[in-house]
């Protein structure tokens, strides 16, 4: 598995990686790169739907969409000897996420020996309106 | 003996979209704690390499709970919206064990409720994970909807 990673790693294809998670294909999650880094993007789904009320994406995909955005952030941009492992994550729920595209992306704020800190903002249309963001720790070593 | 509308909250928690999706389910809801569950299933993998669920899954889980749990801390039943949810991943999630979880709202007051839980698969003493969340509470939970 980890020569697997290390292979789509260089080669750039961490999309190949994310279709070969079945929970990936479950919400909707699609890896894709652009000019800043690697972006995690939500497909709307009806499946996703956590407020019927007005219409918003469950509070725990918008986490797991956070998690999985820091999770190939970590991938993309360090070096580690392992699968970057979630220690904990703080997620902060700014605005109703409506069913539509949803995008992620992280940044490193520190990088240890062994532990990175990420912060990883979602947003849809506006990267500046983020409809959550988050903090959270891996293990990467 | 949970009170109507504790059970309204609870029957509407579980028919929406995503829980039914991932069959999620409250199975006990009183005022201001209770329990949920969910059965494991291939698509919820996240870790081909050594078989275990998505860390997102435990985290909707847990989200899922401490909403339903904070609602219900409120003698009336309210709406709630998550401000901020704080999870420790403590253990991988084996894709072959059921996963459990509980929660209790400990303290709120007329707009932020303040809820604790964890989730456990083997054994509830071997937490796999737990949290910490506030909620603001809206308006009167809603009598209306698609209740048969």
């Amino acid at each position: 598995m980890r020569e697997i990673i290390h292979q789509l790693k260089s080669s750039g294809a961490l999309d190949e990686l994310n279709a070969m998670i079945p929970y990936a294909g479950f919400v909707g999650f699609d890896i894709t790169k652009d000019e800043i880094g690697i972006l995690t993007l939500l497909k709307p789904s009806p499946d996703n739907i956590g407020n019927e009320i007005i219409g918003a994406i469950h509070g725990g995909v918008i986490g797991a969409l956070l998690e999985h955005a820091a999770s190939f952030h970590l991938l993309d941009e360090i070096e580690c000897t392992r699968i970057p492992r979630i220690v904990n994550l703080s997620i902060d729920y700014l605005r109703p996420a409506l069913n539509k595209e949803t995008y992620a992306r992280g940044v490193v704020i520190k990088q240890g020996k062994r532990v990175v800190n990420v912060r990883v903002s979602a947003w849809q249309e506006d990267e500046n309106r983020p409809v959550a963001a988050a903090h959270a720790h891996f293990l990467i070593a | 003996m949970s009170l109507p509308h504790i059970d309204h909250i609870r029957h509407v928690v579980n028919s929406l979209p995503h829980c039914q999706k991932l069959g999620l389910e409250i199975t006990e809801l009183e005022q201001g704690s209770g329990t949920v569950q969910l059965e494991p299933r291939p698509e919820l993998v996240g870790n081909i390499a050594r078989n275990f669920l998505h860390s997102g899954v435990v985290t909707t889980l847990l989200d899922t709970l401490c909403g339903a749990v904070a609602s219900s801390a409120y003698v009336e039943g309210r709406t709630v919206a998550t401000l901020d949810l704080r999870i420790d991943h403590l253990l991988g999630l084996d894709a072959n064990e059921k996963l459990f979880g509980k929660a209790n709202c400990y303290h709120y007051d007329n707009n932020i409720a303040y809820v604790r839980a964890w989730a456990w698969q083997k054994a509830e003493t071997m937490p796999v994970a737990s949290c910490v969340g506030t909620f603001m509470s809206n308006g009167t939970f809603q009598l209306q909807t698609k209740e048969a």
